[in-house]
């Protein structure tokens, strides 16, 4: 049940009308029923592994404060296991490869390996249930004894398949508070709602018909035409995963409850650290807190400060994907990492000496670009089949650019005429002025109670006709209807 | 609460509102084009497609044209046989689009019988591939459902058929005013056939001639109820798809379509596949009149179709 099907809007509608008709003593057991049908409706059998999760680590967290010794051990079990299985799924393929390589079992059917799809979600539900134990270790908070309250703090459908990955501190503490109706709230929700879709729906989903057909095509773009799809699938990323970080947190204050924001116009970063504040906040606040952290920090000097660094981000990488281009993207970030520290004594005696303002859109401007483009490069790695396509396709923007014939002709193969080009300028100035208005602080919710009536309902009704007419607009649409479009 | 309900409930009946105005403005010009310009359908509104293309020739089956003779089969026969109509007034050149299926060749053949009591031959040309064709979710609801649902002769198949339809594109697409509602709107067509291709198989038979097997079939009783001469010859045929050709046979071999028409597979004759642009028709230099004169004299020569065309202008 995709967050874009007609079912899950049915879903949504039914639970969103009982949660606020039952009592409050029954709200959490509804929602956490609705959130194992959610889950369930993806894949019966790994609800199973989404229970063990969640009683492996609701056990762990209410023994921890009443054991005297061995605590460390009984976190160490709690998190291992949890560990186990989302490597057990996560790295499936490579195991079944060493069975079939070294013991000879494959698949009877095919020959090839035995494969299975990994429980949805489980990466993010592993991460949650492994900060809340060592939470709760650390004395952060007491452990929930309340199991309804604790599963539905796992499992809770609008964040359980791709984040934000919640801490107990935020998400729990709302769900073991009264939760009463609240109409701006709710109405918030939509509007976010909304905007998740028209960035999914319009922005993330047309770029990726393009980025597909040139990175699935790279040995016959001009170097032009594949620089410009490394560009456009940094914005399909972040439109993608906004998008859906945005319904995720519209649908959850539609029921009163307010998750991390993931995202903070993370393209206005002006260096990397700035960028990860800004790009998926929970992943890489959570590494931070139970990675680095526990790793030293830099607490122990520099140089174990950068190893830190490199590991939290070789770390991430590795969380993101089971394959090379993954590791090597990750490993490229704690590069970053570690040359902007080397680097920051020099560039702030230069600041300071040069009086250079750096609260000014100049100074913004002429770094953010620089750090997107930093950014973007590893994008091309997360992107790539694999990383010698990547180093391909580099050679190939490097070696064979072919702007002119790109414009005139090449770009129209990978699914981006004219037509395709404006609309997408369009919506990505549309992206680029909320993101400006919320880092100046603008609250466009503000400013549009602060209308009438009238105009609001106009706006609203605008903006879903246009969404839909996008949606209609880019229905049937994908990659092979470009490419065989010249047969 | 309750405030929130009610203006939900309210902005929903707007919005539902202002969807039909808008839906009711892309059935009708000049709002139909420049919505469809909007939303990206004006492929669907191209006038040479599905019940726009059939509907015509479903037309002329009931002229009073003095016809006594029918030509009915896929677009190849098209391509071949539609530039003699002018010199050969005694027959009807119906040949349209495999998309039809044998089904709706059934149906052209039927409502031409009923119109003309005179007939003396039906001809039936059809490539292999297009007797295979089956309900597909590509052309099957343009080609087999539209034109025949308008024109309400899609109650002549076996219910057995109709049901088939139903399970494939939805007993409720099989009523005459959604049909009308699909096809006077190009957006309603575009969400509809993807909608179409997401969610639906098509219908896979139990063997490649199934549909051919009955339909052709019952265009031979058919005629033979009336005395009328019913004729199967294949299509010429790209060296590109020989395999294809072949791979047929074993199915072939089983069906009714050997009892009718014994050596049809093996009439078939096979041209360079240069000549077929697109794999199927004939492309560039070889699409033209005198070329499709030079094949029809080549392949169909000693039949009774060829005894019966004149190539003469005048």
């Amino acid at each position: 049940m995709s967050f874009f099907s007609f079912k899950f809007l049915i879903f949504l509608i039914i639970v969103f009308i009982i949660y606020y008709i039952i009592p409050k003593r029954l709200k959490n057991s509804w929602l956490l029923i609705a959130s194992y049908v959610f889950y369930a409706s993806w894949n019966l059998k790994y609800s199973a592994v989404l229970l063990f999760i969640t009683l492996i680590s609701y056990a762990t967290a209410l023994t921890l404060p009443r054991m005297r010794k061995g605590r460390k051990r009984l976190l160490s079990l709690g998190i291992a296991v949890s560990l186990v299985t989302l490597c057990v799924f996560k790295f499936w393929e490579f195991w079944m490869d060493g069975l079939r390589t070294i013991f000879g079992i494959s698949d009877p059917a095919t020959g090839g390996i035995i494969s299975i799809a990994a429980p949805i979600g489980l990466s993010f539900f592993v991460l949650t249930a492994i900060g809340y134990m060592v939470d709760v270790y650390r004395g952060k908070y007491e452990p929930e004894s309340n199991c309804i309250r604790y599963a539905l703090f796992i499992s809770f459908f609008p964040n359980i398949m791709s984040g934000p990955i919640e801490r107990g501190s935020n998400l729990l503490k709302q769900i073991q508070s009264d939760i009463s109706f609240e109409y701006d709230t709710v109405k918030h929700g939509l509007m976010l709602m909304l905007w998740g879709y028209f960035l999914k729906c319009l922005i993330a989903n047309r770029a990726a018909v393009i980025v597909d057909a040139a990175f699935g095509s790279y040995v016959e773009q001009t170097g032009f035409t594949m620089l410009f799809a490394v560009f456009l699938y940094g914005i399909q990323l972040y439109a993608d995963f906004a998008g859906y970080s945005y319904i995720a947190l519209g649908i959850a204050e539609t029921f009163g409850y307010h998750l991390i924001v993931n995202f903070r116009q993370p393209y206005f970063a002006l260096d990397m650290k700035d960028f990860w504040s800004r790009w998926h906040i929970s992943l890489s606040t959570w590494l931070k807190d139970y990675v680095y952290i526990p790793l030293g920090g830099n607490r122990k000097g520099k140089v174990r400060q950068y190893l830190n660094l490199f590991i939290t981000f070789l770390v991430s990488g590795i969380w993101h994907g089971n394959g090379w281009t993954y590791m090597i993207w990750g490993c490229i970030h704690g590069l970053y990492q570690v040359l902007e520290r080397l680097i920051y004594p020099l560039r702030k005696a230069f600041l300071d000496k040069s009086h250079i303002k750096t609260d000014c859109f100049s100074y913004r401007f002429f770094h953010a670009i620089p750090t997107f483009i930093l950014v973007d490069f590893a994008w091309l790695f997360f992107r790539s089949p694999s990383a010698q396509d990547a180093v391909a396709i580099i050679k190939q923007i490097a070696g064979n650019f072919q702007f002119q014939s790109s414009v005139t002709e090449k770009l129209f193969l990978v699914g981006c005429d004219q037509r395709m080009l404006t609309i997408l300028v369009v919506e990505l100035l549309a992206l680029l002025l909320v993101d400006l208005l919320h880092e100046s602080k603008i609250s466009i919710m503000g400013w549009l109670n602060r209308q009438n009536k009238l105009f609001r309902w106009i706006l609203y009704l605008s903006c879903v006709l246009i969404l839909l007419i996008g949606m209609i607009h880019d229905y049937g649409l994908d990659a092979s209807t470009f490419i065989y479009a010249q047969f | 609460m309750r405030k929130f309900y009610l203006n939900v409930l309210l902005f929903i009946i707007v919005l539902f509102s202002v969807l039909i105005f808008v839906d009711f403005l892309s059935m009708r010009e000049p709002t139909r084009t420049i919505l469809a310009e909007l939303t990206d359908s004006t492929e669907y509104i191209a006038q040479d497609r599905g019940p726009d293309e059939i509907k015509p020739y479903l037309e002329r089956t009931h002229y009073p044209d003095g016809t006594t003779k029918l030509i009915i089969g896929d677009s190849v026969c098209r391509q071949l046989f539609s530039h003699l109509q002018s010199r050969n007034t005694h027959i009807a050149m119906l040949g349209s689009n495999a998309g039809l299926t044998a089904a709706g060749q059934y149906i052209m053949a039927k409502e031409y019988l009923e119109h003309h009591p005179d007939t003396t031959d039906v001809f039936l040309l059809m490539l292999p591939k297009s007797l295979v064709r089956t309900f597909d979710t590509n052309w099957g609801y343009l080609y087999v459902v539209m034109p025949f649902v308008e024109t309400d002769t899609l109650k002549y198949l076996d219910q057995e058929t109709i049901d088939c339809l139903g399970d494939v594109y939805g007993k409720l697409f099989l009523n005459p005013s959604v049909v009308q509602f699909i096809d006077r709107s190009p957006i309603n067509r575009k969400i509809y056939l993807n909608m179409l291709k997401e969610h639906s198989e098509g219908y896979i038979p139990s063997n490649q001639l199934e549909l051919a097997d009955q339909y052709v079939y019952k265009i031979y009783t058919m005629c033979k109820e009336r005395n009328v001469a019913f004729h199967l010859y294949p299509c010429p045929v790209s060296e590109a798809s020989a395999d294809k050709v072949q791979a047929l046979r074993s199915d072939f071999e089983k069906s009714k379509i050997r009892e009718i028409s014994p050596d049809y597979l093996d009439m078939v004759t096979y041209y360079p596949a240069e000549q077929a642009g697109d794999g199927t028709h004939f492309t560039g230099k070889y699409a033209n009149d005198d070329n499709y004169d030079r094949l029809i004299k080549d392949i169909y020569a000693g039949t009774e179709l060829y005894d019966m065309l004149s190539f003469d202008e005048g």
